[in-house]
């Protein structure tokens, strides 16, 4: 385990393992994976599609399908408190106010009937917010700190209204809220062209700046990785593979798989 | 779907050995007087109606007409569906268009009310004459369906290849086209048959349909009179009896539909 | 929008004009004449037959009445109903409100109901409460209108007496009493067979509201609201109830067809004076003009009907593109 600093433990995940319900038996796609992070850390976790990284978001956010279990020796420590013990209410408090995550489709993940600014501003109802006036006023706010121009006109807006690049300002907007100590990122710029793609990286790391909190940045690509993060985590096939800083890995992957990958990437210069 | 099929077999095997089996005779009213609306009890299992006649007797020889009602009208209905609806696919053009109009217009009324019509130009009817109503008013959804199924079967390259061999329209049609539509036909036809149960039964309760004294369930629970609640007898077992085939029935063709094309599960 | 609306309406109109034709066709065509019961009576001659025959133009040729027909139509003129020894028009004009706040009743609620039930059942999917619920969901399906009402009028009416068993108001008491009081005697008498449609509504409605529920359940927004960490009750009703509302008002319009085939029966035995009992008593004297006004009174009803769901769901979602 690579500590880096002095802050503190902020997750640290056990033993984690999601199997889902199918037709031949339980298929495992999280396979005993086991890592930290610290407070205002940047950790990515990479892999190829379908090695298990979503997996293991929605099983930290406890958001999965049904029919995902997770397995009975794991163990999610964060803030001191196990999540996987925690009753349903008191995960509720968690999610969206100290651990909140961002989606990878903006286009789905947004409710189509609401308007943008109730989305965000639904937030802050859930966790304390009286009135909702305040929490309307507070979502104008998010928005326009997340570079949305006339934050106060597009509230009013509905996701289908906006482009592309602009429901995943709302989307981290609505993670952002409440200043929480983790955010997960999951694939946030998959889905989006490349400009856009790096407006929103930069916004995340301006945000990441000003607030302290530490991101779980889940991606496919090393240009991401060597863009934002310090450390890194390599996924494949349900188990992380290699676990090291970024400059170690872009310079000398320990794992053949994480070199083969690295190879397949357009060459992108880890000190930039 | 076993306990369906079991339902439905029970019944049709009552329909047809209902001679046999009923303890009475459904039609005639015994001459003491004493024996009207009895709750149900040893001699009369599900009691008797203000005629004095035996319930349990009128529901086994009900199910014969009613069944038999149902049966034979939604057959006519398939018949007449599946020409019209081929003749419209065949065809095309004006044909086409005209017929879709039609049954489109005549989707469009309650079919009570196109049934009501048709009593009201025919006066009282025989059994025969309920399966001719029920049959002309039930075959428009089922010439939609094959008029669409046709139209992709047209098109498709076994069809096309039997044309090229120089058969004619009518000899693709009926050795290539028609064995094709038969799975549609038959869920069709079994959806149909659970509609056209309750809707003979309530035309036979309005006193529009079969007619007194011969049996069917529908007039049996109209045998109720004004206060159906002092002989729920009456009406509970004919009652029970439409559920039971109702569910039986239905059950079989959402079966049969999913075993016809599992993309189309639709909503019960 | 403006040309869907216009194609929508033409549709509708073109329905409504091929129904009056083939019922006119119909019944004219049919053995019989309207007086033919009134020679049963013996003070009525063969020669007052043949006079009212001709005063009424049955005996023109068929084209000439056809003509006749539409003209009235126009204007709304249905003819004279025999049995009634009224104009149909003024028939209608008291039993087609009737009918409506029997329909609009038996709407408002079995709609509300059968959402909220839906609703309710699809996050339970495979639980006890829903299997229970779904199949007497099935059950109410399975049974013709009639048995229900006759459960509904032998039960709570007949035997409990909670409710009045027939008609439309308490024919002794209603003329004296005030305004708040009719209105209230109305509405006792509106219950049961408002309240039997109703159900029947209810019952299909849940069945199409469970799978939208079901349908809109695994969305992507779905998780998202739950990762802000809304709990499920807010989940199901706040953030799917109003995704899986889309398709409501079609199949609402759908249903329009077995409403009205619902009514019917419940007038009947409910002695409700609307439009269906009146389909149902004008066949029994063979009074046609009555007969053809209430079949194209209930041809325009599904086609208004049907045309205005069409509408209302094409204003309702902004993300439907209309290709017309």
């Amino acid at each position: 385990m690579t500590m880096i600093g002095a802050d503190p433990m902020l997750l640290d995940v056990r033993d984690l393992s999601v199997s889902y319900a199918g037709e031949h038996g339980a298929v495992r796609a999280v396979d005993g994976v086991s890592f930290s992070v610290h407070a205002g850390e940047t950790v990515a976790l990479v892999g190829e599609s379908g090695c298990g990284k979503t997996s293991v978001a929605f099983a930290l956010m406890r958001v999965m399908s049904p029919g995902a279990s997770i397995g009975a020796a794991s163990r999610v420590i964060f803030e001191g408190a196990d999540l996987l013990a925690l009753d349903e209410r008191a995960m509720r408090d968690i999610r969206g106010r100290r651990l909140a995550m961002i989606f990878q489709e903006p286009a789905s993940a947004l409710n189509p009937v609401m308007k943008v600014g109730a989305q965000v501003a639904e937030v802050a109802l859930l966790h304390g917010e009286r009135s909702k006036k305040a929490a309307w006023d507070r979502a104008v706010g998010m928005l326009d700190r997340t570079g949305i121009a006339n934050a106060d006109e597009r509230a009013h807006l509905y996701p289908h209204e906006l482009s592309g690049g602009m429901r995943q300002r709302v989307l981290i907007a609505m993670a952002l809220m409440m200043q929480p100590a983790l955010v997960i990122a999951d694939e946030p710029t998959s889905a989006l062209d490349v400009t856009v793609q790096a407006q929103i990286l930069d916004l995340l790391r301006d945000l990441q700046k000003e607030t302290g909190m530490a991101v779980l940045l889940i991606t496919h690509d090393f240009g991401v990785v060597a863009e934002l993060c310090s450390r890194a985590l390599v996924m494949r096939g349900g188990k992380i593979v290699e676990d090291a800083p970024v400059d170690e890995i872009f310079h000398a992957p320990k794992n053949a798989y994480t070199a083969g990958l690295l190879s397949a990437v357009p060459r992108l210069s880890a000190d930039q | 779907m076993k306990v369906a099929i079991g339902v439905l077999l029970v019944l049709v095997f009552v329909a047809l050995a209902a001679p046999a089996i009923a303890p009475h005779d459904p039609r005639v009213t015994p001459e003491s007087a004493l024996e009207k609306n009895l709750p149900p009890s040893a001699s009369h299992l599900f009691g008797t109606d203000q005629y004095s006649r035996d319930v349990l007797s009128r529901v086994i020889f009900g199910a014969r007409v009613s069944l038999g009602v149902a049966a034979a009208s939604v057959l006519l209905a398939l018949t007449l569906g599946a020409a019209v609806g081929a003749a419209a696919g065949l065809a095309g053009g004006w044909v086409d268009a005209i017929c879709m109009r039609i049954v489109d217009a005549m989707l469009s009324v309650p079919r009570v009310l196109l049934l009501l019509v048709l009593v009201a130009t025919t006066g009282t009817l025989s059994v025969g004459g309920i399966v001719l109503l029920l049959g002309l008013t039930g075959w428009m959804g089922m010439s939609r369906l094959v008029r669409g199924e046709v139209r992709l079967l047209r098109e498709r390259e076994f069809v096309m290849a039997a044309r090229a061999t120089g058969a004619s329209e009518w000899n693709v049609f009926v050795a290539h086209i028609l064995p094709a539509l038969v799975p549609t036909l038959l869920v069709a036809g079994t959806l149909a048959l659970a509609s056209v149960i309750p809707l003979e039964a309530g035309l036979s309760f309005l006193g529009l349909g079969v007619q007194s004294p011969t049996a069917s369930w529908g007039n049996i629970i109209s045998d109720a009179g004004e206060r159906p609640g002092d002989v729920w007898w009456v009406v509970l077992f004919p009652g029970l009896a439409i559920v039971c085939t109702v569910l039986a029935v239905n059950t079989i063709g959402e079966r049969l539909r999913e075993r016809a094309d599992p993309r189309q599960r639709l909503v019960p | 929008m403006r040309r869907f609306l216009l194609a929508r309406g033409a549709q509708a109109v073109t329905v409504i004009a091929i129904v009056a034709t083939l019922a006119f066709v119909l019944v004219h065509l049919a053995p019989g004449d309207p007086f033919a019961s009134n020679l049963d009576d013996p003070s009525n001659s063969a020669e007052l037959h043949a006079a009212q025959i001709h005063h009424w133009g049955y005996d023109q040729p068929l084209a000439v009445q056809y003509v006749k027909w539409v003209g009235n139509l126009a204007r709304l003129q249905f003819g004279w109903s025999h049995s009634r020894g009224r104009w149909v028009t003024d028939v209608l004009r008291e039993t087609i409100p009737r009918s409506m706040l029997l329909m609009g009743t038996a709407i408002v609620f079995g709609v509300f109901a059968g959402v909220a039930l839906g609703t309710w059942q699809a996050p339970r999917r495979g639980s006890m409460a829903e299997k229970i619920s779904g199949s007497l969901a099935i059950v109410t399906l399975s049974m013709p209108e009639f048995l229900v009402a006759i459960a509904a009028l032998a039960i709570p009416a007949a035997r409990w007496h909670w409710f009045p068993v027939s008609g439309i108001v308490n024919p002794a008491m209603h003329d004296s009493m005030n305004a708040a009081a009719r209105a209230g005697d109305i509405l006792l008498h509106l219950a049961l067979p408002a309240g039997t449609l109703a159900l029947l509504i209810a019952a299909s409605v849940s069945r199409y509201q469970r799978m939208a529920m079901l349908a809109v359940l695994p969305d992507e927004f779905i998780r998202t609201a739950r990762a802000k960490g809304a709990a499920e009750h807010d989940i199901v009703w706040r953030h799917a109830l109003r995704n899986s509302l889309g398709p409501l008002t079609t199949i609402i319009g759908l249903l329009l067809p077995t409403l009205f085939s619902g009514a019917v029966f419940v007038e009947t035995i409910f002695s409700w004076p609307g439009i269906g009992r009146m389909m149902v008593e004008a066949v029994g004297t063979v009074d046609y003009p009555l007969v053809l006004a209430g079949v194209l009174a209930g041809s325009v009803f599904v086609a208004l009907g049907s045309a205005l769901a069409d509408v209302l769901a094409a204003f309702a979602d902004p993300r439907v593109r209309i290709d017309a």
